[in-house]
């Protein structure tokens, strides 16, 4: 694939809502709960700082465990709607390179978006608990590298599902709320043997997950590997359709 | 290498069950101007399309710039179809950047000028596409069409919503294409007049199929009803003669024949000198697009 291709991704996206939105959740978030903590939680807790910290970290990792799913669903429509909108399929598909190149840009940059959003959202979750707490070391950084690479793993399933329905229902609209009915089920699930199957639980699973332990629990371990499933799957299947639907 | 940029032969394609295309045999001869005139829903667009490479044809075979098959997008084409392509928050030079990338070009930025000059959006490039009117979205479309050295160009319906010197501006654009650079054109347009002027060949689609084509004064002489007048004195007496040289005796003074070319005319012209015959006025009676595509598709 060639750099030159990623670039005019990259170049799509410019003035595009998408950067708003991705910067507005990674820095509203952890300025809201920053301050609640701050000014309604601290004052009445009688943990140790410690302690405190560590439920910090965790009511904001809880958090983004919503939002996160929502952006995962926002990415791949943002994406596919800018090529809807400039009616551009067909004029791409004649271009000369590989059309299934074109399908995997589309995943590399929803991956590449992804990443930045939580880098984005570490960093800033970072910069306000070690303003609040004056230290960032209460969880060992091998856990939040352990962690956030089980975030991104099972948020790209989410993201490689929606490219696919994106591609076979041409509305971001509709995948949208789609993704909302999934996301509304998962929160309904009561965490239990089978939850894991659910697409849209794996995320939660893996935050949910006893990280003051260092370790992931059972359903988030299968949660992992099904989103591992469900990643290949609905790849492969997002590119057996991706021409088919759109030309 | 063949002449024609474009064969297609035997080519049927059918959408679900409905055959949109049969058995159709299109030849778009290199450095040629070839309109395709159809109505709405004649398959033009299927037929675009599968020359593009978009389509797969149930039937037949297509060679694009000798390349068959899946290689059709290798084989070097500029495509406008139907509504540009335009990405209407980024500006015309972001547009083409896009494009220029797609053909791994290099330091575009000289090309993206030049293109820009051709088209006429030279002064507005660094605008959103987005407040372009309909006009300068489709003279930005052309220009992605433009991008990079290509051979053949297939333009459908490219004055869509250009104002008057647009459309002049975008036929001497075409006929340059094909005078000074030698480029091949595939154009289809529900502008008659317009393919009248520019195409060099012609062809009619009607139902899925390819009625007609020709060279463009074959397909005004040969297929359309002009006709070469004569005001003469009385004829009354040559007229068996005059009948057996395929002359159509309007009245006892005026004849008519259909017309074949101008020296034709001067055939005829001594034919009825040399038969004692006066002529008073000549007048030739030019079909145009508009009257063959009536009598087609009527």
């Amino acid at each position: 694939m060639n750099l030159m291709y990623l670039e005019n991704e990259f170049i799509k996206l410019k003035n595009s809502r998408l950067w708003l939105v991705l910067l507005l959740t990674s820095f509203i978030i952890p300025v809201g709960v920053s301050l609640i903590w701050y000014f309604k939680v601290a004052p009445t807790s009688k943990l140790t700082v410690d302690a405190q910290c560590l439920e910090f970290y965790s009511g904001l990792y809880n958090f983004l465990g919503f939002f996160l799913q929502v952006i995962c669903i926002y990415i791949p429509a943002a994406i596919f709607q800018i090529e809807n909108k400039a009616n551009s399929w067909k004029q791409i598909f004649i271009q000369p390179a590989n059309t299934n190149n074109h399908y995997f840009l589309k995943v590399l940059i929803s991956l590449i978006l992804l990443v930045i959003f939580i880098v984005m959202i570490n960093t800033f979750i970072f910069i306000f608990g070690g303003i609040l707490f004056h230290t960032v070391l209460t969880i060992p950084f091998t856990t939040i590298i352990l962690l956030n690479t089980c975030i991104i793993i099972t948020a790209f399933s989410i993201v490689i599902i929606h490219t696919f329905l994106n591609i076979i229902i041409k509305n971001n609209l509709l995948s949208i709320i789609i993704g909302f009915s999934g996301i509304i089920i998962s929160m309904m699930l009561k965490p239990g043997k089978y939850t894991y199957f659910w697409p849209y639980s794996a995320v939660r699973l893996i935050i949910y997950s006893d990280w003051g332990k260092g370790y992931l629990s059972t359903p988030a371990i299968y949660g992992l590997i099904n989103a591992i499933i469900f990643s290949v799957v609905f790849f492969i299947l997002g590119m057996l359709f991706f021409k088919k639907v759109l030309r | 290498m063949s002449e024609d940029s474009i064969i297609l032969k035997d080519i049927s394609f059918s959408y679900k069950k409905d055959l949109v295309l049969k058995n159709i045999n299109l030849h778009v001869g290199r450095n040629s101007i070839y309109g395709l005139i159809g109505p709405n829903g004649a398959g033009k667009t299927t037929t675009i399309r599968i020359i593009l490479g978009l389509l797969k044809p149930i039937q037949g075979t297509i060679s694009v710039n000798g390349n068959k098959d899946k290689k059709l997008k290798y084989a070097n084409i500029g495509a406008l179809i139907e509504t540009p392509a335009l990405y209407e928050k980024l500006n015309a030079n972001d547009n083409l950047k896009i494009f220029t990338n797609y053909l791994r070009i290099k330091n575009s930025d000289r090309i993206i000028k030049e293109t820009l000059e051709i088209v006429g959006l030279q002064n507005s490039s660094k605008k959103n596409v987005g407040s372009y009117s309909l006009g300068m979205k489709q003279r930005l479309g052309i220009a992605i069409a433009l991008i990079g050295e290509k051979d053949l160009y297939i333009l459908d319906e490219p004055t869509n919503g250009l104002d008057p010197s647009g459309i002049i501006e975008i036929k001497s654009l075409i006929k340059r294409l094909q005078e000074d650079y030698n480029k091949t054109i595939l154009l289809c347009s529900h502008q008659l007049d317009q393919i009248e002027k520019i195409c060099s060949h012609i062809g009619f689609i009607k139902n899925g199929e390819i009625i007609r084509e020709d060279s463009k004064d074959n397909i005004l002489i040969k297929h359309g009803l002009s006709k070469t007048m004569f005001y003469t004195g009385n004829i009354s007496d040559k007229k068996d003669l005059l009948v057996k040289e395929g002359f159509q005796i309007n009245t006892n003074n005026l004849l008519s024949k259909n017309y074949i070319s101008e020296e034709n005319n001067a055939q005829t012209a001594r034919f009825l000198m040399n038969h004692d015959i006066d002529i008073y006025q000549m007048i030739i009676d030019k079909s145009t697009l508009e009257n063959i595509y009536s009598t087609l598709y009527n």
